[in-house]
């Protein structure tokens, strides 16, 4: 697996890549501000800094995010679940969308050359628009996805 | 470009219409849009087609049309609808942007540590 593979399934964002590293450095890159500065963001897109990391359930995590035009978010969550170095879940919410969190669960596990992450984004059906319609959710991002191809030419247009 | 980078102010907001999504959590109104999606119809044409009562079609467009999804013009005297896909494109793009955010990022975090052996190991 050269690189990351991500889709969105049953109203849920999945995605996994194949680390040559084991779970243990794979975990502490994911929990430590110096580190997570170092890799996350794209350089030429955006760059995070000032991470702030409380790793304890129930403790906070938070980042900058800035733009090449200066311009600056927060994102930041909550910790829920910290079994290092097999499993992570936290909360994730962006300044950019008015703070409504969604669940981020990291998952470890060890293969031959290293480490398989996954990596699953999820409660977006929690939002108040959505909730009342929860259960038809997943349908209706299938239903999207369908046509997505279809509605971005009819949109272009 | 291999992965489509995502940032913050590029990201799409949260879908604020609370009718978009109303509108198409109901299966007939998805049903209506998709008939739409082949051509535009008169009400009269809709309601046949789904076997509704010329009323219980309307109160379906009614919705679709305040979430913008569906736009009528006159013809005559009859009111044509015709779909406007702009509102789901936004409503998919705020969990689609994700998967592309988290595809990029993870292979951000596989090239670092696969070219910073030293990382890590404090």
């Amino acid at each position: 697996m050269m690189h990351a593979i991500a889709n969105v399934k049953d109203g849920a964002v999945h995605a996994a890549v194949e680390i040559a590293a084991p779970p243990a450095r794979v975990f502490r890159a994911l929990t430590d501000p110096e580190l997570l500065e170092r890799w996350w963001g794209s350089g030429e897109a955006y760059r995070t800094f000032d991470w702030k990391v409380d790793l304890n359930v129930g403790g906070k995590w938070s980042c900058m995010t800035k733009d090449p035009a200066g311009r600056t978010s927060t994102v930041h969550g909550e910790y829920l679940e910290i079994d290092p170095p097999n499993r992570l879940v936290c909360t994730w919410r962006a300044s950019w969308q008015n703070d409504f969190p969604t669940t981020i669960t990291y998952e470890l596990e060890p293969i031959p050359d290293g480490t398989r992450l996954t990596l699953t984004h999820t409660g977006f059906e929690d939002h108040p628009s959505a909730a009342s319609y929860a259960s038809g959710w997943p349908l209706v991002l299938g239903w999207l996805s369908r046509h997505m191809a279809e509605l971005a030419e009819a949109t272009a247009e | 470009m291999r992965n489509r980078l995502v940032n913050s102010q590029t990201m799409s907001r949260i879908p604020s219409s609370i009718d978009v999504f109303h509108a198409v959590a109901d299966p007939t109104r998805r049903a209506i849009l998709d008939r739409l999606r082949e051509r535009s119809a008169p009400a009269t044409d809709l309601a046949r087609g789904f076997r509704m009562s010329r009323p219980a079609v309307s109160k379906h467009l009614r919705v679709l049309r305040q979430a913008d999804l569906v736009r009528e013009r006159k013809e005559g005297r009859q009111r044509i609808y015709q779909l406007n896909p702009a509102p789901l494109r936004d409503v998919a793009r705020w969990v689609e942007q994700y998967r592309d955010f988290w595809q990029a990022n993870l292979t951000n975090l596989k090239t670092f540590l696969e070219n910073n052996d030293d990382a890590c190991d404090r």
